[in-house]
């Protein structure tokens, strides 16, 4: 038995030496690509707007349970979310936040860029698990239906026409799922809304410090 | 705990039932497997892992007792499944985050694709290493054919089962009989004495 445990222990101190170095020599590279496709995400909802600061860098905390934000619940979040500043020569030029809405089958997560008029420069689903075929139309890679938002604000968009198209609105539903958009639409709406009673918060770094 | 007991493969109450825990085994895979891209890499990790682990295996086979060749092939093809995950966070992420529970659902597949093979010999480690790159890689044959029918097919969740069960009837149908367990086989011959094992003895 003794003898057992000595092998047991020998063959678990093999592998686990192992897997450690395999794990240390692919960290710095999965730590590149990680920030890579943040970064990717970052700047597909950023697109027209110049920036020359680090958007990681420029991260902020929009935490639901904190009062830092006037009406952040219109956000929807559950549990803290990072947003980040763009600037250009140490002048704000955008926003991006986060929002997250309940979809078909479970939640969405959004990534809403907004420039300093207010506009949306870009918007993307960051996370979802709608029926595929059905509800994922809101996914930029299924469908370009995320891209009507584009440009979109309060003031080119009165509040009614924030619907899907079934309800009147301006924005079109898939066929054989109206929860998901009809969710979308009022979360980019929300986040809108957000952004205007907020927007000196949002923009300017309270701390003043450039990262 | 006698000798007799100790050296007793410890998985032998499922061995007996490899079909059953197989399909039971392989449906989390294969509700991961939802289109052809997901499939190839859980089939290309597969076959990654049953061809290393094969050869390692067939390696220390002499050398270990049964319960340490148990413990070593789980723990080995937990440590392997693990760098296969590492390697598609280094080289595919945006696939690797679609994939949640990568690496311990491609554990209990081998784990599963182990328990048809015979364990109380073993082919020499080249030969061994080739076998489990064949078993792998007829996996992965199965699994992309499934991961392009689930593409090419919106199923709801109870859909998979049913496409699955098709895709088992039509293999049946192909090899004219259905399959049959492993002691199913076993002649029953005439005369011989046979014990009463309920009721009253």
């Amino acid at each position: 038995m003794n003898r057992l445990c000595i092998s047991i222990a020998t063959v678990t101190l093999v592998c686990v030496v192992l897997l450690t170095l395999a794990w240390r020599a692919a960290s710095p590279g999965i730590a590149a690509q990680q920030l890579n496709a943040e970064r990717n995400a970052l700047d597909a909802v950023l697109p027209t707007v110049a920036h020359d600061n680090d958007l990681l860098a420029a991260r902020f905390a929009l935490d639901p349970a904190r009062h830092d934000f006037a009406q952040i619940e219109l956000l929807g979040l559950n549990t803290s979310a990072t947003g980040y500043r763009a600037s250009l020569q140490g002048q704000p030029s955008g926003i991006i936040i986060p929002a997250m809405t309940r979809g078909f089958s479970d939640d969405i997560t959004l990534l809403i860029g907004i420039d300093t008029d207010g506009a949306i420069t870009g918007v993307r689903i960051t996370q979802h698990h709608e029926t595929r075929g059905l509800g994922d139309g809101i996914d930029e890679e299924v469908s370009p239906w995320i891209l009507g938002f584009d440009n979109r604000s309060l003031e080119n968009t009165p509040q009614v026409l924030w619907r899907v198209k079934k309800d009147g609105g301006d924005f079109d539903q898939f066929v054989g799922a109206t929860i998901t958009p009809r969710a979308v639409v009022t979360a980019i709406h929300n986040a809108l809304l957000f952004f205007e009673s907020n927007r000196d918060t949002l923009l300017v770094d309270p701390t003043g410090s450039e990262p | 705990m006698t000798t007799a007991e100790q050296h007793r493969d410890p998985p032998s109450l499922w061995r007996d039932r490899p079909a059953f825990v197989q399909l039971l085994g392989l449906s989390p895979l294969l509700a991961m497997a939802d289109s052809v891209t997901s499939a190839i890499a859980i089939g290309l990790a597969t076959v990654m892992v049953m061809t290393i682990s094969s050869l390692v295996a067939s390696a220390v086979h002499a050398r270990f007792t049964a319960v340490l060749r148990y413990f070593t092939l789980m723990l080995l093809l937990a440590m392997l499944a693990s760098c296969a995950e590492l390697l598609f966070q280094l080289y595919a992420w945006p696939l690797h985050q679609s994939l949640v529970m990568l690496a311990p659902l491609i554990v209990g597949n081998c784990m599963l694709l182990y328990l048809r093979k015979d364990d109380t010999s073993t082919p020499p480690p080249l030969r061994a290493m080739l076998e489990g790159f064949v078993i792998g890689n007829r996996f992965l044959v199965v699994i992309v054919l499934f991961g392009a029918l689930r593409e090419m097919i919106t199923l709801p969740p109870a859909g998979v089962f049913l496409l699955l069960s098709l895709l088992i009837a039509l293999m049946n149908v192909i090899t004219g009989k259905p399959h049959q367990p492993d002691n199913a086989d076993e002649a029953i011959v005439p005369g011989a004495r046979r014990v009463r094992v309920t009721g009253k003895v």
